[in-house]
């Protein structure tokens, strides 16, 4: 039987809408905000192989990882003995979890006429899972039994009915109940919100037409990434970088990866990297599978709906044990600073051949920060957010000031009013950070500084800001950024009592200063090859000092602001010379 | 119905060693020296209502809470939904687990037909059941999520089938998962022979006979009860006293107790006593009523074998949020503490009405020891276990040398030859602690020093020792005994670099040693009379040290009664001297 091309792209675009409408629903019906304000979430359909069909994903960590937690529930049950209403349930790093415990994914097979036809699935951060740390995820663990309950690939509902003591044990083991079995029903109602869709399409067009498209969708997937890949040049590409430290330890870790593309094949190999570390920042097998294919449809073809096909070409070597591949019970719960080494290396390997489509480096750690207390009014709270920075230059564009970084995608930080309305917190300053850094024909944009005084009796914070050590990379001349830092001031002291990248459940008192830094991402080109305009604009912004702009930019300005031509050109063929000399 | 008193005890006497076969059955099949070598775990049969039947125990708390936990379950899924081959799992500290999350409670209704008849359940200390530290228990928890994975009344097997989820999740959850779940499956093991005893009790005798031989039996043992309440002197008996501190902070911790014994009553009131606290000794009310019983039992009939009706006459008072009586999210992952400052604190207030049946004051702290490492082969090592210390004098004797803590029963420590074995440790002295606290006419039982030597490249040490700060009591003149404590002597020193009550996962190297010393017990009469024959046997027993026998027994230096004054023999001296610049 052969589906025609009209009927095919129904079913495809109807597949697709099934993964948003899972999307959608579990983002409405979702209890944290983690997931219905960040989107720190995927959902998706997949083949009953397992190879994802149509995904709709928040954050682009999550691209393609569905796949990985199908594949762990069919290896491990039968799927000759699944019935429908069954879900199962995994979270486990090193296998099909692949990121933290904190990120739970559901899977549930879809039935059609007695015949299984499909699975939807989904992978969502939930608030609380347990563990040693409010959150569950910190930067002090030294193994995994520290960071949470472990749902081992489990089934949890069994024909719709829940199996008994499962959802008993989950809501004991997490310190907010109500929102973890929030976030797994409305994990549920978007599995169910697929299965529903899946069903619909193979009643109207039965399954020999479901699974024909599905095939063809694979192989169209596979020939779009293979087109693409062809515009690439082949060659070897290397990268190097250090990753600050592992949290428990001081040591920076080293990072590296050769890239082979080829016309057929892209392959990424990791061989060399630092073994699995003793502090919370490993990531597993599936974790890095996970951000190369991120990558790889960054640089390929970043408008093409996802699905497994897409992925073919990709090969990764990775031996195991390393900061990329590590084993149980190695702590995982800020696996993504690392995943995000995976990404950035690949980014800078490529970024010589990726024709204008990347920027240089940017302040990518997500900067994740955790306050929490107890508050007389409010009562127990925790505030869980990421932070904006700055992105990288472009050849022909300054870098973005205040953006969130690439592993978080399309997600949002907490306004203002929101923090100082919700949570013992006044916000004393919320601006752009434009320290020196990023310099360039196209400098690096602004990050952003924001100061949290409490005013709760007490609180803790934890944070986790890579980048701290070794900032975001400049090129073709550009300086590079400069570094994210969480900075502690006591109550009315002006100097920082400690400047860090990690903290964990660090005690602050009442009118003590939380200052949260993001970095000024990297700058492309010679500094002075910079539009004077453009560095008289930087100056009228107070975004650069006149004597930066001399010093750096070798741009002289006269006292209305204006470029003084000549001036600057001597200034500019001095500071020439001095580099060459 | 009447039933002939023959085939009473019969029955009742059935019950008993079914009971007494459920506990060997357990120990036999566990894999945790835990359970098989210190029985750190209890088995109990009950009726329907929860009541105490019969039961077998390695740890005294242990079996007053199973009723807890058997009503907990029953609670939670209604008599009627429980079947034959059920078995249920609890361990909320706050709920029917009543201590800590390590020690999992399983609970499974036996029938006859289709009639519940009675149930048969265990509670044992499964050496991991995950949370922040090795060994699951530590000093520095704030929270119950950080104490390892709480099974809050769960069913684990549904008529005879294991939930496979359940395994799964116990399984991945534990750092020695081989190990707890063997903890597991000997737990259902030992369910089951106490299913088949009672069913075949059923079978030769009939349910009724069955039922009427528990209700008899359990009326029995509130008669006995309640006579020997009836001898005691009615009265309010007050004590009060203080916890070292809750591991977190240095504040000592108040307690008090008041107890009003009347014509038919015995009630303890713990009002007044300090919050919860932040740290993890905090106990919870089923172990509180499981202390109260301990103690009631001691001074009433100690020797008739315990069942729910000796206990009917207690009645326990104390609010919601207390030190004994914490609530969700308290960590109480060494609640022990607690639990034995509960009894502790009966035991003095009780000490002057029945000084025939109690000692003074002993070293009382479980004295946990958590040491854990890894071996050179990369594999992980816990030896978890308590310590046994000095108990104090009787008016009519010296204190008991070198025997576990009252909480522990009938635990053992570990031995030296199985310790060698199955550790890279060596025990380089196992013996006595001769110090001078626990003089008096009678003396106090000996504490003891046991030293671990690292035998692997890294390791960790967590350990609680109450009555670090304040130590056994003595009376009527004896003095106190000595604190319980933890040195550690790095590879190649002489002192210790530090002299601790508790310690958290403090790092350990190669050849570093642990010496762990526990207390002596308090002493009783003004050691001054102590006879002069004793001291002798003493000396040549070197239980004392010949300085001792003339400073504190006032022996001159040819081995005389002498007039010289002894020194203040109340003086608590650090029994440790320790590096310097630590």
């Amino acid at each position: 039987m052969t589906v025609d091309r009209f009927t095919l792209e129904i079913i495809a675009e109807s597949l697709r809408a099934g993964a948003r409408e899972m999307f959608i629903t579990y983002g409405r019906t979702a209890q944290s905000p983690i997931i219905y304000e960040v989107l720190d979430m995927a959902c998706g359909l997949t083949s009953i192989d397992g190879e994802l069909i149509a995904e709709a994903e928040g954050v682009p960590g999550f691209i393609g990882c569905l796949s990985f937690a199908v594949r762990e529930i069919t290896d491990k049950f039968e799927p000759s003995s699944m019935q429908p209403g069954d879900i199962y349930a995994t979270n486990d790093p090193y296998k099909g979890g692949g990121t933290h415990l904190s990120d739970v994914c559901l899977v549930s097979p879809i039935f059609h006429e007695g015949q299984l036809v499909a699975f939807a699935a989904n992978k969502a951060h939930w608030t609380e899972v347990g563990g040693m740390a409010p959150g569950s995820w910190t930067t002090d663990s030294t193994e995994v039994y520290q960071e949470g309950i472990q749902l081992p690939a489990i089934q949890i509902f069994d024909a719709g009915e829940p199996i008994s003591g499962i959802i008993d044990i989950l809501e004991a083991n997490v310190r907010l109940p109500r929102m973890t079995l929030g976030d797994m029903y409305a994990g549920i109602a978007a599995l169910r919100a697929g299965e529903r869709c899946v069903r619909q399409l193979c009643a109207k067009y039965g399954y020999p037409a479901l699974r024909e498209t599905i095939s063809t969708l694979l192989e169209r997937g596979e020939q779009v990434a293979r087109a693409a890949l062809a515009q690439l040049p082949s060659g070897t590409y290397h990268s190097e970088m250090w990753i600050d430290d592992d949290g428990v330890n001081d040591e920076p870790l080293y990072v590296c990866v050769k890239v082979v593309v080829s016309a057929d094949r892209f392959l990424a190999d990791f061989t060399g990297c630092a073994p699995q570390a003793v502090g919370p920042i490993n990531s597993t097998h599936v974790g890095t599978l996970v951000s190369v294919r991120e990558i790889f449809k960054e640089v390929l073809d970043p408008d093409f709906p996802n699905n497994d096909g897409f992925f073919r070409p990709i090969e990764v070597i990775c031996p195991t044990g390393t900061l990329f591949s590590a084993e149980r019970p190695a702590p995982t719960s800020t696996y993504w600073e690392t995943g995000a080494y995976v990404h950035d290396l690949i980014w800078q390997a490529l970024f010589p051949v990726a024709q204008g489509r990347l920027p240089v480096g940017h302040h990518m750690s997500i900067c994740g920060t955790i306050v929490s207390g107890e508050d007389e009014e409010r009562g127990p709270f925790v505030l869980v957010e990421p932070q904006a920075g700055g992105w990288g230059a472009a050849p022909g564009k300054d870098g973005q000031s205040g953006l969130v970084p690439a592993g978080d995608g399309e997600t949002y930080i907490m306004p203002v009013e929101v923090c100082e309305t919700r949570y013992p917190i006044v916000v004393d300053q919320f601006a752009f950070n434009t320290e020196q850094g990023g310099a360039g024909r196209w400098r690096g944009g602004y990050g952003l500084i924001r100061d949290y005084r409490i005013t709760a009796d007490s609180a803790d914070l934890t944070a986790t800001f890579g980048r701290f050590k070794f900032p975001p990379w400049g090129a073709g001349g550009g300086a590079d950024g400069s570094a994210n830092a969480i900075e502690i001031f006591r109550a009315g002291q002006a100097e920082p009592e400690l400047r860090k990248g990690k903290v964990a459940r660090l005690r602050l008192a009442t009118g003590d200063v939380a200052r949260l830094i993001t970095a000024v991402g990297g700058g492309y080109g010679s500094a002075l090859e910079r539009e004077p305009q453009a560095v008289a604009l930087d100056v009228r912004n107070e975004t650069l000092s006149p004597t930066d702009a001399r010093e750096i930019y070798g741009v002289a300005l006269v006292v209305d602001g204006t470029v003084d031509a000549e001036q600057t050109h001597l200034l500019r063929k001095q500071l020439q010379e001095a580099d060459r000399s | 119905m009447t039933m002939d008193p023959f085939t009473l005890t019969i029955i009742q006497e059935h019950l008993q060693s079914a009971a007494i076969e459920t506990f060997v059955r357990l120990g036999r099949a566990s894999k945790s020296p835990i359970i098989y070598e210190v029985l750190d775990y209890a088995c109990a049969l009950l009726t329907p209502q929860g009541e105490l039947i019969a039961e077998a125990q390695g740890v005294p708390g242990f079996t007053g809470v199973l009723p807890f936990a058997v009503q907990s379950i029953v609670e939670k899924f209604g008599r009627d939904q429980l079947r034959p081959g059920d078995i249920y799992a609890t361990n909320d500290p706050y709920g029917g687990g009543g201590t800590h999350l390590s020690d999992v409670c399983l609970v499974g209704p036996i029938f006859d037909g289709d009639e519940l008849v009675a149930f048969a359940a265990n509670k044992g200390h499964w050496t991991e059941v995950g949370g922040m530290a090795p060994g699951s228990w530590t000093t520095d928890a704030t929270e119950i999520y950080q104490e390892g994975l709480q099974l809050p009344a769960i069913r684990v097997y549904d008529q005879g089938e294991a939930n496979p989820a359940i395994l799964d999740i116990i399984a991945a959850n534990s750092r020695l998962p081989d190990m707890t779940l063997s903890d597991l499956f000997a737990g259902v093991a030992s369910i089951r022979v106490g299913e088949a005893r009672v069913r075949s009790l059923c079978e030769r005798y009939g349910q009724e006979a069955l039922r009427a031989s528990i209700h008899q039996l359990l009326q029995q043992g509130e008669i006995v009860s309640r006579n020997a309440l009836h001898e005691l002197p009615r009265g309010v008996y007050e004590a009060d006293g203080f916890m070292d501190d809750d591991g977190l902070s240095e504040e000592p911790i108040p307690i008090r107790v008041r107890i009003t014994i009347d014509e038919d009553s015995f009630t303890a009131d713990f009002s007044g006593s300090s919050p919860q606290v932040r740290g993890p000794i905090n106990g919870t009310r089923a172990r509180l009523y499981s202390s109260t019983r301990v103690v009631f039992k001691a001074i009433t009939a100690p020797q008739y074998p315990n069942n729910g009706g000796c206990f009917r006459p207690v009645k326990v008072i104390c609010p919601d949020g207390t030190i004994f009586t914490a609530q969700r999210p308290a960590p109480v992952s060494t609640y022990w503490e607690t639990g034995a400052a509960a009894v502790d604190l009966l035991w003095q207030a009780l000490y002057p009405i029945a000084p025939e049946k109690l000692s003074v004051g002993h070293f009382l702290s479980i004295c946990g020891t958590n040491l854990s490492g890894t071996r050179e082969d990369g594999s992980l090592f816990i030896l978890t276990e308590p310590q046994a210390g000095g108990w104090g004098a009787t008016s009519e004797r010296d204190g008991q040398n070198g025997l576990v803590a009252q909480g522990n029963g009938e635990t053992y420590n570990i031995p030296v030859e199985v310790c060698e074995t199955r550790y890279p440790l060596l025990v380089d002295q196992y013996a006595f602690h001769i110090v001078p606290q626990g003089a008096g006419r009678f003396r106090g039982g000996r504490g003891l020093v046991r030293d671990y030597r690292m035998q692997c490249p890294t390791g960790q040490v967590t350990t609680t020792y109450g009555r670090h700060r304040f130590p056994p009591w003595g009376m009527a003149g004896g003095s106190p005994g000595s604190p319980n404590g933890v040195a550690i002597i790095r590879a190649g020193d002489e002192l210790p670099a530090l002299w601790r009550g508790k310690l958290t996962r403090y790092p350990l190297q190669r050849d570093d040693v642990v010496r762990i010393i526990t207390g002596s017990g308090g002493g009783y009469g003004d050691a001054l009379q102590r006879p002069l024959a004793a001291i002798e046997e003493d000396l040549r027993n070197e239980y004392i040290t010949p300085e001792q026998a003339v400073d504190l027994y006032g022996l001159n230096k040819n081995g005389e009664e002498s007039c010289v004054s002894p020194l203040n023999s109340t003086s608590v001296n650090e029994p440790i001297k320790v590096n310097e610049g630590n």
